[in-house]
């Protein structure tokens, strides 16, 4: 087992937003995670990367309990994150969003090499290398959130909500980019609302709400199942 | 009015304001990056100022005073951040500002009681004490050109390494969205750690170049502090081309506003930035929102 949480209860200042969590990633794998907003998705992500304080409970990673730690070392040991809404930093080139990315990872000398690695699979960003990540278009900053992510060469990648507010046709083409990356041997946990798109790329899903897993098994039953669309993922 | 009086004052004006700048730009890049508005920044200025005075005292020479200042100073801000300010961060903004406020009190009262109230004389190195000539047209003291050449090299300096190099880019990209910066692997707390030492020493580098044109004494920092809150508020909380822009024009205004009308010298920096937050509320350089 690549990623273990185990029972976790995360809380935001006084609200309980976790509530005994768990779920277990292989390597190799793509899990997906979905469930109605506010169900405890992101949290669950945050969770993992020590971006939530975690009361109870313990996550796993590679063997070792990463709970308490803090998130830079989280990062370090081979997890990586492709945040909600992008986040791409403001005022830096995408060139230097990339570069960040890199600074503490054994690829930080290896900048040109990585950046034709991610024009292997976004080859407009190649193009932008200079311009502010923040000018370029919401699929773009998607792929570049993506790059960003990618360069370290991580075990996992923890990616959320990455077609939130794109095209069909953009959605499309994340879909099979993730199951590119998943392809090249990099693990994936993914949240999504797209409920048809990420139980259709992934192997097996969560469903979780109220900040509690609600079932679990195959995507493709979980997407065969009317009954939990119904109580659990129809708006 | 003779021009070259005019030209003089300029000068006198433009290394003022170096001082300005190099203070402000100590508290924008820790308000920048920590949200942390220190009210120990005057002094800290003091204290690199006696540095100095002690040091030339001891050793004689200004050039390990210089050093000595932004080190020792820089020191202490290291120490602060690490063993007072961390605990405070992720509550509220208005707790470090306490604390260092709190700071700046204890600060003063320790010079006043170990070195007393009076002024400490402090003069110019041999070597910069004579008048230059500056463009053939009029004297101006040596100390001051050089006051004005270090303060741009120091700001070049500060752009280079902001802009060029691998620490530089955490910082930057730190000021504006910290949480993904931690979430790319890097130790936030280590960077703020550092940049609280970076503020502090240039502060107390502003104290040491202070000392030979301004008098030293344990409140010299109070009425600096005032006047480079009001500098990093006219540029734009936050803002390091604000702070320079900033700088040099309200000493350049504040000395000059002294030939036309002296008893106006002292509050004629408030009203520019009246005038400034009246048209644009952020400042200068300012972004809006940066606390919200």
């Amino acid at each position: 087992m690549l990623l273990k949480v185990n029972n976790i209860d995360t809380y935001y200042g006084l609200s309980h937003i976790l509530q005994g969590v768990s779920l277990e990633v292989k390597e190799k794998e793509i899990v997906t995670l979905v469930g109605r907003n506010g169900a405890g998705k992101t949290t669950t992500l945050k969770s993992i990367l020590g971006l939530a304080q975690v009361r109870a409970g313990s996550i796993e990673f590679d063997g070792q309990d990463i709970s308490r730690l803090p998130t830079h070392q989280v990062i370090l040991r081979g997890i990586s994150y492709v945040p909600e809404e992008r986040r791409i930093i403001p005022g830096l080139s995408v060139r230097e969003n990339i570069k960040l990315a890199l600074l503490k990872s054994h690829n930080r000398e290896r900048e040109e090499e990585m950046i034709e690695r991610v024009a292997q699979y976004f080859p407009v960003l190649k193009e932008r290398l200079n311009q502010d990540g923040t000018s370029l278009s919401g699929g773009e900053q998607q792929m570049l959130a993506i790059a960003r992510a990618l360069v370290t060469d991580p075990k996992v990648m923890l990616i959320d909500e990455p077609t939130e507010g794109l095209m069909p046709l953009l959605v499309e083409s994340i879909a099979e980019i993730v199951l590119e990356i998943n392809r090249s041997g990099v693990t994936v946990l993914l949240v999504e609302q797209n409920i048809e798109m990420a139980l259709s790329i992934s192997h097996r899903a969560y469903v979780i709400d109220e900040g509690r897993i609600q079932t679990s098994g195959l995507s493709q039953d979980i997407l065969a199942d009317e009954e939990i669309q119904r109580r659990y993922l129809s708006v | 009015m003779d021009f070259n009086v005019i030209i003089m004052q300029l000068f006198t004006g433009l290394s003022l304001g170096m001082l300005y700048v190099l203070l402000a730009l100590g508290l924008s890049i820790i308000f920048g990056l920590l949200t942390v508005v220190n009210f120990a920044h005057g002094s800290m200025y003091m204290w690199g100022a006696f540095v100095g005075v002690f040091t030339v005292a001891w050793t004689g020479n200004f050039w390990a005073a210089l050093v000595l200042a932004p080190l020792g100073v820089g020191l202490y801000g290291l120490v602060i951040e690490r063993w007072l300010i961390r605990p405070l961060y992720g509550r509220d903004i208005n707790y470090p500002l306490l604390l260092t406020f709190g700071l700046q009190l204890i600060m003063i009262e320790v010079v006043r009681i170990f070195f007393g109230t009076s002024d400490h004389p402090f003069s110019a190195p041999a070597l910069l004490s004579m008048p230059l000539e500056v463009m053939g047209i009029f004297y101006f003291p040596a100390y001051r050109v050089f006051l004005i050449v270090f303060t741009a090299v120091i700001c070049f300096v500060l752009w280079f390494f902001l802009e060029k190099t691998d620490l530089g880019l955490i910082i930057r990209a730190g000021t504006r969205d910290p949480l993904m910066v931690r979430a790319l692997g890097i130790d936030m707390n280590l960077i703020w750690w550092l940049v609280f030492g970076i503020g502090s020493a240039l502060a107390g580098l502003a104290g040491i170049l202070a000392a030979p044109i301004r008098s030293v004494y344990p409140e010299m920092g109070i009425a600096m502090l005032v006047e480079c809150f009001v500098v990093t508020v006219v540029g734009g909380m936050g803002s390091l081309p604000g702070a320079i822009v900033a700088g040099i024009l309200l000493g350049i205004v504040s000395s000059l506003t002294t030939l036309v009308y002296p008893q106006m010298a002292d509050i004629v920096i408030f009203l520019v930035m009246a005038v400034v937050l009246l048209v644009r509320p952020s400042g200068l350089f300012g972004k809006a929102g940066l606390l919200e």
